[in-house]
């Protein structure tokens, strides 16, 4: 067992080291909400809705959601569903791609600072999510009529 | 509009992950340095070292991805600063943990949207070790 000087040492330098690399990650993407570069990249991201047979404006909320974290996510697409009525299946192919990979570049970064390789993590978390996406995408049916307001269904 | 606001939210946005990471991984940290000091750590170790073993990772490491699964991503990093680990290991369960956390409050969220929990619980946990496996098979 360590001496509790070494428990308090080891832990600081821990927290140091989050801390520095917690702090810009948290401004960049400050920056990249105020300069609304999400809707400047989202036509680029186009060829990947597609791919996952998703309606166009669902790609916002997976972009969303995968840059800043599933709970900033989860209300860009409550509020897609609401200004848009994105289908159901739609919101549930997002789900599930969201749900291995979200937050992607503050976790990745904690983790680097733990210690972690940053490439194989990334990596993992896009197979994962492509993979799962395009299972789920093909087992269900595109069904264009099943169209329903989620926010009546929260109550 | 990228303006001085921006740079000082981001800051104190910082600052407040910071806060409440260490609410999480201080108590985690020193609560897993009680365990390997009573010797229930060696005793849990001794029970998962055989699953453990196939992702390459100490029997401890399952103390980790346990506090991970439940608890979170920050109450992982606590387990994983107070356990010796190696770069491989470490990014092993970097994956693991990252594809896979706070299954309790992120499910809740996912079921919020109307989507299938099932669904979510299942791609999460099998991708994590999934892809823990395949990372360690291929640079472990």
């Amino acid at each position: 067992m360590n001496g509790i000087m070494d428990i308090l040492i080891n832990l600081l330098s821990f927290l140091w080291n989050i801390t520095k690399v917690l702090i810009p990650i948290m401004i960049v993407i400050e920056i990249f909400k105020d300069a609304k570069l999400i809707d400047k990249i989202s036509d680029f991201f186009y060829p990947v809705t597609k791919f996952f047979t998703l309606s166009k404006i669902s790609g916002i909320s997976l972009i969303f959601g995968m840059f800043f974290g599933l709970t900033l996510g989860a209300g860009a697409i409550l509020q897609s569903v609401k200004d848009y009525n994105v289908d159901k299946r739609s919101v549930f192919l997002v789900a599930v791609f969201l749900s291995p990979c979200h937050a992607i570049f503050e976790d990745a970064f904690i983790m680097k600072a733990a210690g972690s390789n940053i490439l194989p993590l990334l990596a993992a978390r896009f197979i994962s999510a492509i993979a799962a996406t395009y299972i789920f995408s093909r087992a269900v049916k595109n069904n264009t009529t099943d169209v329903v307001n989620i926010s009546n269904h929260e109550k | 509009m990228v303006t001085a606001d921006t740079f000082k939210r981001g800051f104190k946005n910082g600052i407040s992950t910071l806060i409440d990471l260490s609410k999480v991984l201080v108590p985690v940290y020193i609560g897993v340095e009680l365990l390997a000091a009573s010797g229930f750590l060696n005793t849990l170790a001794e029970i998962f070292r055989p699953v453990m073993s196939i992702l390459g990772l100490p029997g401890e490491a399952s103390l980790i991805i346990i506090l991970g699964y439940f608890l979170g991503t920050y109450a992982g990093l606590g387990a994983i600063a107070a356990i010796d680990l190696n770069t491989v290991q470490i990014t092993t369960i970097a994956i693991m943990l990252s594809i896979s956390h706070s299954l309790i409050s992120e499910t809740a969220i996912v079921k919020k949207l109307g989507a299938s929990a099932a669904a979510s619980i299942t791609v999460r946990v099998f991708f994590s070790f999934f892809m823990g496996f395949l990372y360690y098979r291929i640079f472990g």
